[in-house]
């Protein structure tokens, strides 16, 4: 691939579903992933693939978000998409596949794009932000927990699993949305047999572990109920000096001053 | 006024017998709890911990009890594996100890070091943190072994377990894998007697990654997500001089917060914040300067880990709650820390 040549893009899509009313729509991380890919290049580089039901209501969101171009696997709703999939992106072999973490629907594993990476051999870029095409490569920003962002960079063809705080979520438009094409093409994919051993249950609430609070019941019961308790010495009478002294030892303490 | 209590310093110590610290724990030599060894060739449950900051945290230790649940199950020695150095994994619950070297930080590398690790010593279970880091491995290594995994495993029964699927609206119920990854909110630390936690020697370095880990970039300090920030440096009515706000903030790398004052009077953006109208925020640890601690706010910063006051006001609710409070004028400190940070920073980078 030449530098002079925009790279073409296949960004994966899942048929998500809401998470309140469990009505089609948009997987979050899928349209941010869109949104990014539509940041790189310009729009008619852009293949957005999904393998399942061509007449998925969800679909239509897609095009809504921006998508020139879907291409749907058509396969049965027992079938595993994944080998599918893989076939379809050898042909295609496009420099990036984007796709969002986790689909927050159906098996919700986030296998995916691991897998994909893994058959067809190319370096994968979890938790990503942002990103940046330059030449053959590929410098993507990586979200790490606390806020602070790792830039991380990879020769292309490589594979992007977009993260929920990217900042580049696409715009809706319902006229695009009625508008656009869905392509369907017919794949063969194995029946995916084990699921069937499964046994699905509506979510029960659990109990969570309770954080350790240190001192007594009594302690913790004044912890509660006002802010006595917690207290601790409090330092009068120092210069400006000293008293920031103070504080970044604390925070050197806690180390939170590596980032630095 | 009381020290704030370390709970690592008084691991193994009978909790409930505090009277003064000067009673049995004094007079008479602590009885040593008996160390349990597994057997030599039992096999290895993996535990994938994080140690942030160089030290097992709480989930780490739930991670650990869920391993003991496996390893109870196919008597098995549960084996903290960890990138850098691990200490007391015994005391929660580690029968053998790997480490892996921590100067590797490439995911791919990582991954394919457990991928030896693993089959090295044909595992019959591997346990990750559903974390970003700790799920990335998980699928690294699950593709790469051909394993279907466990994604976020919230119970384990003998030879089955319980998942969240369906973004959190459905429990699958599956046979037991050989990857999962662990909701650590589920499950308990381990309670049982120290074990020995033996080091057992880690596999052959494994080179060439595809991935280059260029800068780590500090949050932004203005648009920074107050939620998801290890460090957050608020502003009360206290602050007037915000160029030395700023300025503290940047040389600290801290997200900046402020009070609903502050917001009211348009000195700083309403999404910035902190209390019960605004976002609740759970950093390791919040600055409060100039704050004096309205209720609303505090309950903003309750999930916070260590909280540090300067204010000028000894009696505010605010320096009571805090872990270190400082009795001072917020525009004296914020230049004189500004300036202290900068030139730690530039001694470390020499």
């Amino acid at each position: 691939m030449t530098a002079s040549k925009p790279a073409t893009l296949a960004v994966l899509v899942a048929a998500g579903r809401h998470p309140v009313s469990g009505r089609p729509m948009a997987a979050p991380c899928d349209g941010r992933a869109l949104g990014l890919a539509r940041r790189l290049v310009p729009g008619d580089g852009i293949h957005v693939l999904h393998a399942g039901n061509p007449n998925d209501g969800a679909l239509r969101d897609y095009l809504g978000l921006g998508a020139h171009r879907l291409t749907v696997l058509d396969i049965a709703g027992d079938a595993d998409p994944v080998p599918a999939l893989i076939d379809h992106l050898a042909r295609m072999a496009p420099a990036l596949v984007l796709t969002g973490a986790r689909s927050h629907a159906g098996e919700d594993s986030g296998m995916v794009p691991y897998l994909i990476a893994e058959a067809l051999d190319r370096p994968l870029i979890s938790s990503v932000v942002d990103a940046d095409i330059d030449g053959d490569g590929v410098t993507a920003t990586q979200a790490l927990p606390g806020g602070g962002r790792q830039r991380i960079a990879a020769k292309m063809p490589a594979v992007l699993t977009v993260d929920a705080r990217t900042l580049a979520m696409a715009v809706h438009a319902s006229a695009r949305a009625r508008r656009g094409d869905i392509n369907v093409v017919a794949a063969v994919a194995p029946r995916d047999t084990a699921p069937e051993t499964w046994i699905e249950a509506p979510a029960r609430r659990r109990q969570r572990r309770l954080a350790t609070v240190a001192g007594s019941a009594a302690e913790r019961m004044a912890m509660l109920l006002d802010t006595r308790g917690a207290g601790n010495a409090a330092l009068v009478d120092l210069d400006a000096e000293t008293a920031a002294r103070r504080v970044l030892d604390y925070l050197r303490d806690e180390g939170l001053l590596r980032n630095g | 006024m009381r020290k704030r209590r370390d709970p690592r310093a008084e691991r193994g110590r009978d909790r409930l017998s505090r009277s003064g610290g000067v009673g049995s724990a004094t007079t008479s030599p602590e009885p040593q709890e008996p160390v349990t060894a597994a057997g030599d060739d039992a096999p290895l449950v993996l535990a994938v911990v994080e140690t942030p900051g160089g030290r097992l945290e709480a989930d780490d230790r739930a991670l650990l009890g869920a391993a003991r649940r496996l390893a109870n199950n196919c008597a098995g020695a549960v084996t903290a594996v960890s990138f850098g150095d691990l200490v007391d994994a015994g005391d929660v619950g580690a029968d053998r100890v790997v480490t892996l070297p921590s100067n590797q930080e490439n995911a791919d590398v990582r991954a394919a070091l457990l991928c030896c690790l693993a089959e090295d010593s044909s595992s019959p279970a591997l346990l990750f943190r559903e974390t970003a880091a700790g799920g990335d491995l998980a699928r690294r290594v699950a593709a790469t072994l051909g394993v279907r995994p466990a994604i976020g495993v919230v119970a384990i029964e003998d030879d089955k377990i319980i998942r969240r699927a369906d973004g959190g609206r459905a429990d699958l119920t599956m046979p037991l894998s050989r990857i999962l990854t662990i909701d650590t909110a589920a499950f308990d630390a381990n309670d049982g007697p120290p074990r020995e936690a033996r080091l057992l020697p880690s596999p052959a370095t494994v080179t060439g990654s595809r991935l280059r880990y260029l800068d780590v970039l500090p949050p932004d300090r203005d648009t920074g997500q107050l939620a998801e920030a290890h460090l957050i440096i608020g502003a009360g009515g206290g602050v007037t001089d915000f160029d030395a706000f700023d300025d503290a903030a940047k040389a600290l790398c801290a997200v900046k917060g402020a009070s609903r004052v502050i917001c009211d009077r348009g000195l700083m953006p309403r999404d910035r914040q902190v209390g019960a109208s605004g976002t609740l925020v759970e950093p390791r640890c919040y600055l409060a300067f100039g704050i004096s601690g309205a209720a609303q706010h505090l309950q903003g910063i309750q999930r916070c880990q260590r909280v540090v006051a300067v204010n000028t006001d000894l009696h505010a609710d605010m320096v009571k709650r805090a872990d270190l409070a400082i009795i001072a004028d917020a525009q004296e400190v914020m230049p004189a820390l500004a300036r202290l940070a900068a030139e730690m920073k530039s001694h470390d980078g020499k």
